[in-house]
């Protein structure tokens, strides 16, 4: 068992042992486009992302307006009910896909940025910097990060900014880390020492050469962390943490469980169950595209499963 | 539901790729060192230094934080829930004094530290009780969901995991791996919401929320441990759900890592019975990696219990820490984050210390 | 002997800021001071009921967990002091007549000044520890209250105001000397001090932080005999030798219970359950029973939500047309049907609830879109090419609007604002958490507009004595009336009515005083009460069938003690037990 996936092990003290160069695979987008979990996860994120962009014209209604008698069962009015002051479901449920696809796409990117800004740079600049900036991250890692998003969401005031802040912030530190060690990994390659010498200033060396290296992985971590952050604020929600006046899945379960006696109710499965659905398969959806592009990239896995 | 946080304080593990982790179980082992004789004497004061330090850091964390957040804590005190309540510029002094916001910021970090060296955590708003109390109270619940999850799920994953590994590759192993994935991406609000209904409220078989039935101080020893599992039953599926996944995935690649290994070539050859080779020899040492790996599902099991005891009403730390966020509690939400976040980073520590101890490759 | 006070009706109690204050209690209807001064009803020692343990006396099971540790000083607001007051008793009480009647105390007489009251106490009452009662107790109570000057948080005690001397005349006689008279002693302040034993609380500092069970010994028909310091449960085991006789309820259950309790009442854990406007598919299963579940229901006295505008900071704010209109912009019946499940009643502008004795019909501001949009035009708020309206000085009417994120809030906003943007005014929603934010300093230059949740009685609360009036919205508001206070809220009508009815103590004369002080509220409508969740109040008939709802202030006016102790509604005799 040689090949060790460079990106997986952190060497915070010193650099990990000289890794092999990521093998190509022959073909990777045909691996990809037969991958089943790749259609499945690919169609679910489409569907998402079509729901986020034309939610006003799929939505029956205003989803914050009033439309309808409150807590009514599913009718050719409202296909899903409508909830307790009166609002369609259904509305409410595809508009809540604009926060997730904003959770997602603004969460991961945001949390990859600062990744590769803490972990990539420090490391080519090396020295303190490098050993600050690993520092940071992995104290960050270590810290029960939960209930401090918990603490500072409480804190900070219930804010859909607040909590999209947070959940970027959680994802710094393990972008940051396995960056690094990627990083770390394609130095010790030799290449960019190469590059160094021959004159290449470090953001040259940043952008010609790490940048397209690291490309399948960042690639990976985006999707992984696309879902973490949907989990993550959808999660946040469902505590009440979020702004109350917005349109959120994790929001709709949260009204519909905390009304007093609502497993009794003939509407809570109408209420609180498209939500939950709906946020877990927006979950799969990316974790899939994940497990998908993991063999492309990562030869060891191709090998064992 | 989400794998943030909570890993290991030297490791500095991420523990957020599962697959990764899955594919190389030496992603859960701690960073290889020079040489075995240094690291043996380096290990505990790292550890421990690093323990120390975020133990420190947690602690100031924790007095910081409030402070530099909007929202001031005395007045949150001086008007919870209620639109007559006291307000004058002489009770609010005497509440900055009670709660030690009084003063220099230095100065009341000083008295927050002299308070905390003696076991004082504060008084809880809304019990009047001393927070130590109310968090001592909340832990053997936590403790009962956590534990048994993470034993239940590792019994369930390395039995998964050694079979899946000895005949990987099988259309089986790929769905079942899957699905356990994507048993731990459900959202434990929905899942418990959904077993909730079903069970307490459907059938009625399980209670639906809190941890014991009232008064259960009456009951008989056995009656009483019943009550105490009944309630615990659904908080108990619904984390170990999304905790086995992992042993899982470890326990499945480690022993593919194990079957290519040349002593089990020899044991073939030697023609030992699969059984035997497959528990004895090949499922023990790819348990090694399992150790570690509580380190990494601690987190996620936090995390999770956080949602879970919600869902179910729990009276464990995550319900306090929420209930204290709802009301404004400043010393108990506090307290509460912070019995929670040493408890994770020492739970850390020793598995690391552990780990270290029994795996010869990771000293070796 | 106590601290000098220009206020004397002044709660002289615990002012707790959780929830309610424990000044909450008292009798609303408790004027009638002639009423109580006979010593008519002291049937005290009754036939006990069915003999202890005898199995006959039964026992209750309540929905409430422990709300604080239930001392005078460590309990919880105003359900705390339901579980309190278990243990202690008041020198009056109030039941179901809404008069105080006569309980640590057989009768009382008043001067003619109404300066002085001399309490007769009864003979064979003993403190819990077996010690006997006397009127020492009482005085020492006051006196330990008024010490209390510098209590430790987190409760915050107030000494009671107004009260000049409390003097123990004989061993079974307490004279209370008043600085100012008051119309609202007797209820608010004999009817709810609970008395403690001098021999446990002398020379006990920080009564707050007295949480040993030890100290827990008091008159009252109840002992603790089991406590769940976390919110859970608690234990109530009555003294067969109580004053009054064996209480009729042998043992009350506190269990804490998350959410609904009505599946607990059906699933037997309970005996007792409660709702605020709860859903007809909650409801249906226990009137499908009615064999066996008793429901009754009260709409008016609690008052789920209320308006606020911040008079003080003048401009559109501070003109009466303005909030007026939009008091007519608001569909209150269309809050009653989508967040109480229909089950409720508008607020009255008036303040006062509808079930309140003094209330009177005011000025009720129905629902007119027309006539809001047609007295803005008149006030001279012309309409935007935007649909928002402008004032005189050309600034847009757009508002900051705080509500309560959880619970009714988020839906009640979805309901208001679109309402008020009909009247071309735009609120800015800003939810916010009741505590820091809608309440705290900041709050105080820095809001417009607010819509809070008021759970129900209290002081302030809509079926509490009219002398909440002048606490709300007279000139000298007390300070705990913060949000009041600070709309800087001032008509100088208003404030000579309000010290006026203090010291009227002809009622009917109060009466047109308090009448008049509600419609200047009304017409003013500095506050606006929203609307009135029904309490839905069910229980199983079997164990006890005899609750009501205690008209006035009584915190939650269903659990009465003096229904656990007689079994009856009225009066103070014990209810035999089969």
């Amino acid at each position: 068992m040689t090949a060790t996936i460079t990106e997986a092990v952190p060497a915070p003290a010193d650099p990990a042992p000289a890794s092999e160069p990521e093998r190509t695979p022959p073909s990777p987008v045909r691996a990809l486009l037969f991958s089943p979990l790749m259609v499945i996860g690919m169609t679910l994120i489409t569907i998402l992302v079509l729901t986020a962009l034309f939610a006003p014209l799929l939505a029956p209604y205003n989803p914050r307006a009033v439309t309808g008698p409150p807590l009514q069962l599913p009718s050719a009015r409202h296909w899903l009910g409508t909830d307790i002051p009166g609002r369609d479901n259904l509305s409410q449920l595809i508009y809540g896909t604009r926060t997730s696809a904003v959770a997602a796409v603004v969460g991961s990117s945001l949390a990859l940025l600062f990744g590769i800004l803490l972990g990539v740079l420090p490391t080519l600049l090396g020295g303190f910097t490098d050993r600050a900036a690993n520092r940071v991250a992995v104290f960050m890692l270590a810290l029960p990060m939960f209930p401090l998003l918990i603490m500072i969401a409480a804190l900070a005031g219930k804010s859909d900014t607040v909590v999209l802040v947070v959940v970027i912030t959680a994802g710094i530190w393990p972008n940051a880390r396995i960056l690094r060690s990627k990083t770390l990994g394609l130095r010790d390659a030799g290449f960019i020492t190469a590059a160094r010498g021959f004159g290449g200033g470090r953001l040259y060396v940043l952008r010609r050469h790490l940048l397209p290296g690291m490309g399948p992985l960042l690639m990976v971590r985006w999707v992984e962390w696309a879902s973490t952050a949907v989990a993550l604020s959808a999660g946040l929600a469902f505590l009440g943490l979020v702004d109350p006046s917005s349109s959120s899945w994790g929001l709709m379960i949260n009204r519909a469980t905390t009304q007093q006696g609502i497993y009794f109710s003939p509407m809570w499965p109408w209420w609180a169950l498209p939500p939950g659905f709906a946020v877990l398969f927006t979950i799969l959806s990316f974790l899939f595209v994940g497990i998908a592009l993991e063999p492309v990239f990562n030869p060891r896995w191709r090998r064992s499963a | 539901m989400t794998d943030i946080g909570g890993g290991a304080v030297s490791a500095g593990l991420d523990e957020g790729p599962l697959i990764e982790l899955a594919m190389d179980p030496k992603a859960a082992r701690p960073p290889e060192s020079p040489s075995p004789g240094r690291r043996r004497r380096r290990m505990w004061p790292g550890v421990l230094g690093a323990y120390v330090g975020m133990i420190a850091a947690i602690i100031t964390l924790n007095f910081f934080l409030p402070r530099f957040m909007p929202g001031d804590p005395i007045t949150a005190l001086v008007s919870r829930g209620s639109s007559t309540f006291v307000y004058g510029e002489a009770s609010k002094t005497k509440l900055k004094e009670f709660y030690g916001l009084n003063g220099s910021l230095p100065s009341q970090f000083g008295h927050y530290l002299n308070r905390l060296a003696h076991g004082d955590l504060g008084r809880s708003i809304s019990t009047n009780q001393s927070v130590v109390h109310d968090v001592a109270k909340a832990i053997p619940w936590t403790l009962l969901l956590i534990t048994t999850s993470m034993l239940l799920s590792a019994g369930i994953g390395l039995v998964l995991g050694v079979h899946a590994g000895w005949r990987r590759d099988k259309p089986a192993d790929r769905v079942l791996m899957t699905g356990l994935l994507s048993a731990r991406e459900f959202p434990q609000y929905l899942l418990g919401s959904m077993l909730l209904f079903f069970f307490a409220v459907k059938l009625g078989w399980l209670p639906i929320g809190g941890a014991e039935t009232a008064f259960s101080s009456d009951f008989s020893l056995w009656h009483r441990i019943t009550d105490i599992a009944r309630h615990a039953a659904l908080p108990i599926i619904v984390l170990t759900a999304g905790l086995t996944v992992s042993y899982y995935l470890v326990m499945r690649s480690g022993m593919v890592d194990e079957l290519g290994s040349d002593y089990l070539m020899l044991g073939r050859a030697k023609g030992l019975r699969n059984r035997r080779l497959k528990y004895r020899y090949a499922a023990r040492n790819a348990l090694v990696p399992v150790l570690s790996l509580t380190a990494v599902e601690i987190g996620f099991a936090v995390t999770a219990n956080i949602i879970i005891e919600q869902v179910f009403s729990y009276p464990g730390l995550g319900g306090l820490l929420l209930g204290s966020v709802a009301s404004r509690d400043y010393p108990t939400m506090q307290g509460a984050f912070l019995v929670l976040s040493v408890g994770i980073v020492t739970v850390n520590a020793i598995a690391d210390l552990t780990y270290r101890r029994f795996d010869p490759r990771a000293t070796g | 002997m106590t601290e000098a006070s220009t206020d004397p009706s002044r709660h002289p109690l615990v002012l707790d800021r959780r929830q309610f204050l424990l000044a909450a209690v008292g009798g609303a209807g408790a004027l009638a001071l002639g009423a109580c001064s006979g010593s008519g009803s002291s049937k005290g020692s009754a036939k006990p009921g069915g003999g202890s343990g005898s199995g006959s006396r039964p026992t209750v099971r309540l929905q409430d967990g422990a709300l604080g540790f239930p001392s005078p000083f460590a309990s919880n607001g105003g359900p705390g002091y339901n579980q309190m007051i278990l243990l202690y008793d008041t020198l009056l009480w109030t039941e179901d007549s809404a008069k105080p009647i006569p309980w640590l105390a057989k009768s009382f007489t008043v001067s003619p000044d109404h300066l002085t009251y001399t309490f007769e106490l009864r003979d064979n009452v003993k403190w819990s520890d077996g010690m006997p009662f006397t009127a020492d107790d009482v005085a020492f109570t006051f006196k330990y209250y008024a010490d209390q000057g510098s209590l430790s948080p987190p409760v915050i005690i107030q000494p009671p105001k107004g009260i000049a001397k409390v003097t123990a005349t004989a061993p079974n006689t307490v004279e209370f000397v008043l600085e100012v008279p008051a119309v609202t002693f007797p209820a608010q302040v004999a009817g709810a001090v609970p008395i403690i034993p001098k021999h446990i609380w002398e020379g006990k500092k920080d009564p707050v932080l007295q949480i040993d069970r030890k100290v827990l010994v008091g008159t009252g028909p109840y002992t603790l005999t089991a406590y769940n310091d976390d919110g859970g449960a608690l234990q109530y085991t009555a003294r067969d030798d109580y004053f009054l006789g064996a209480p009729y309820v042998k043992r009350i259950d506190m269990v804490a219970l998350e959410g609904d309790a009505f599946p607990a009442l059906l699933a037997g854990t309970l005996d007792v359950a409660f709702a605020f406007g709860p859903r007809d598919d909650q409801l249906a299963p226990l009137k499908a029973d009615s064999g066996t579940y008793g429901i009754i229901s009260n709409v008016g006295d609690f008052v789920e939500s209320q308006f606020y505008w911040n008079v003080g900071k003048g401009g559109p704010l501070g003109d009466v047309k303005f909030r007026q209109a939009m008091a007519m912009a608001i569909d209150r019946k269309e809050l009653v049907t989508r967040l109480s499940s229909g089950k409720g009643a508008v607020g009255n502008p008036g303040f006062l609830g509808p079930k309140n004795p003094y209330y009177t019909p005011v000025r009720g501001y129905d629902f007119d879109v027309a006539g809001a949009n047609a007295l803005l035009d008149s006030a001279g708020y012309r309409m935007g090419s935007n649909g928002i309206r402008q004032g005189p000085d050309g600034k847009p009417l757009s508002f900051d609007f705080r509500f309560d994120n959880a619970g009714n809030g988020p839906p009640m906003s979805e309901v208001v604002i679109p309402a008020i943007k009909k009247i071309g005014i735009e609120l800015k929603p800003s939810p916010a958490l009741i505590g820091p934010e809608l309440f705290g300093p900041k709050l105080f230059g820095g809001y417009d507009m607010a819509v809070l949740p008021y759970p129900g009685p209290a002081p302030g609360g809509p079926n509490a004595d009219p002398d909440v009036l002048r606490e709300v919205f007279g000139k000298k508001a007390p300070d705990f009336f913060s949000l009041t206070a600070a709309s800087k809220y001032n008509n100088p009508e208003f404030g000579v009515l309000a010290d006026k009815q203090l010291v009227t103590f002809d009622d009917t004369e109060r009466r047109k005083i308090v009448n008049q002080m509600q419609k200047i509220i009304a017409d003013d409508i500095p506050i606006l009460s929203l609307y009135y969740a029904e309490k839905f109040f069910v229980f199983r008939k079997s164990v006890l069938d005899n609750w009501y709802f205690t008209p006035g202030e009584f915190p939650t006016a269903d659990e009465n003690k003096a229904l656990f102790v007689t079994g009856n509604k009225t009066g103070t005799a014990i209810r035999a037990t089969k």
